[in-house]
């Protein structure tokens, strides 16, 4: 008797079951999911904006707190690293003339080199290096385009896009590495690995070449998937061994999300 | 149902919170998953017949699933699991009188 009432409850639930996980397949591998997950995101983009630009603020504000007592010791270091970058503005100037008159004789010309869309930084996700920013396929935006900040530095790519909204994989994301150069008196190529909690590594360095603490480094146009010198980071420790094939080094990534409410998506460029 | 929706509620804040507000703290980047902790304390402090634990689960899952970069699912069986896991934990070997 009681199996004989339990039956259709049993059906029920597995009918409940199988119709759950019919949605989650559909919404898995049909545009549902992108439409269900760009509906939230545009009816929280509001609130989520809001709540960025105050935890920036309040971040801002600890900080200034915590940094009053160093304030001192880096207003004396600033002034003398001023008198240093005064002596190398002037050499810049004299490079940025000559350079001015090179492109001009070439016809080249940054605004040739890429288009850009700004868009603003809506979240970031809990376990991963990823963002959302708040343009997508509407605004032209496709997967792969890289994202920068309006100093140039590379944040990463775009790894999925919603109607109205997109999702960044950070250059610090495990699964993102791109190939790179540092700039010294001689050029070396490698291997940045993200290796998470926004932590960058320059992997496959020979161990021949030479690298120094705070030398920056910028993307290659290898691959194609970067325009050639976007700031990725800049060395902050080398990891020497002589047991490994290749020298490694720590990055310190060029971007700090204290600063950084809008990015630059570029939508087109010379590969 | 009144509890389930406060939650989903209280659930959705938690998401935006942490995406949008704590994600610039770097001295809370190794904070946990406020939704998971709060699932998991509200499966531990229901009663061993109450359900309700089992839907809210569902839906934090779901929520976790659209707000984050993981296929839809990921978050939903991971939740349902550790809420059952809970229920049976309790039932079986603890039998804990938390409420009523």
């Amino acid at each position: 008797m009681t199996s004989n009432l339990q039956t259709p409850k049993r059906i029920k639930s597995m009918l409940l079951l199988i119709l759950i996980g019919v949605i989650y397949l559909a919404l898995n591998y049909t545009s549902l999911g992108k439409e269900t997950k760009n509906t939230l995101f545009l009816a929280s983009s509001p609130l989520q904006i809001f709540l960025w630009n105050q935890g920036q603020s309040l971040n801002h504000f600890i900080d200034k707190l915590k940094g009053i007592d160093a304030l001192e010791i880096e207003k004396s270091n600033l002034e003398l690293e001023n008198e240093r970058l005064k002596a190398e503005l002037a050499d810049l100037l004299e490079l940025r003339n000559e350079n001015e008159n090179l492109k001009k004789a070439l016809d080249i010309g940054l605004e040739k080199e890429f288009k850009m869309t700004v868009a603003d930084i809506v979240s970031k996700d809990l376990l991963q290096d990823m963002i959302i920013i708040n343009k997508g396929s509407d605004d032209g935006l496709l997967v792969g385009f890289p994202v920068i900040t309006p100093q140039k530095t590379l944040i990463g790519k775009i790894e999925e896009v919603f109607p109205n909204f997109s999702r960044v994989i950070l250059t610090s994301n495990k699964n993102n590495s791109l190939s790179a150069k540092i700039d010294s008196e001689e050029e070396i190529i490698g291997v940045t690995k993200g290796e998470g909690n926004l932590k960058i590594i320059f992997d496959l360095i020979p161990h021949e070449k030479e690298i120094k603490k705070g030398s920056l480094v910028t993307t290659t146009s290898l691959g194609g998937v970067f325009p050639k010198g976007l700031l990725i980071g800049t060395i902050d420790s080398i990891d020497y061994s002589d047991v490994k094939p290749f020298q490694t080094a720590q990055i310190n990534p060029g971007f700090d999300f204290k600063n950084l409410d809008s990015v630059f998506v570029i939508t087109n460029f010379k590969k | 149902m009144k509890k389930v929706i406060i939650s989903a509620i209280i659930i959705y804040l938690l998401i935006i919170i942490q995406t949008s507000f704590l994600a610039h703290f770097r001295f809370l980047y190794y904070l946990p998953d406020l939704v998971i902790v709060f699932v998991i304390l509200l499966n531990l402090l229901e009663s061993q017949q109450e359900k309700t634990g089992l839907i809210i689960s569902a839906i934090a899952g779901f929520l976790l699933d659209a707000f984050l970069g993981k296929p839809f699912g990921f978050y939903t069986i991971i939740l349902i699991a550790a809420s059952l896991a809970i229920k049976v934990i309790i039932k079986k070997y603890l039998n804990l009188k938390l409420s009523k």
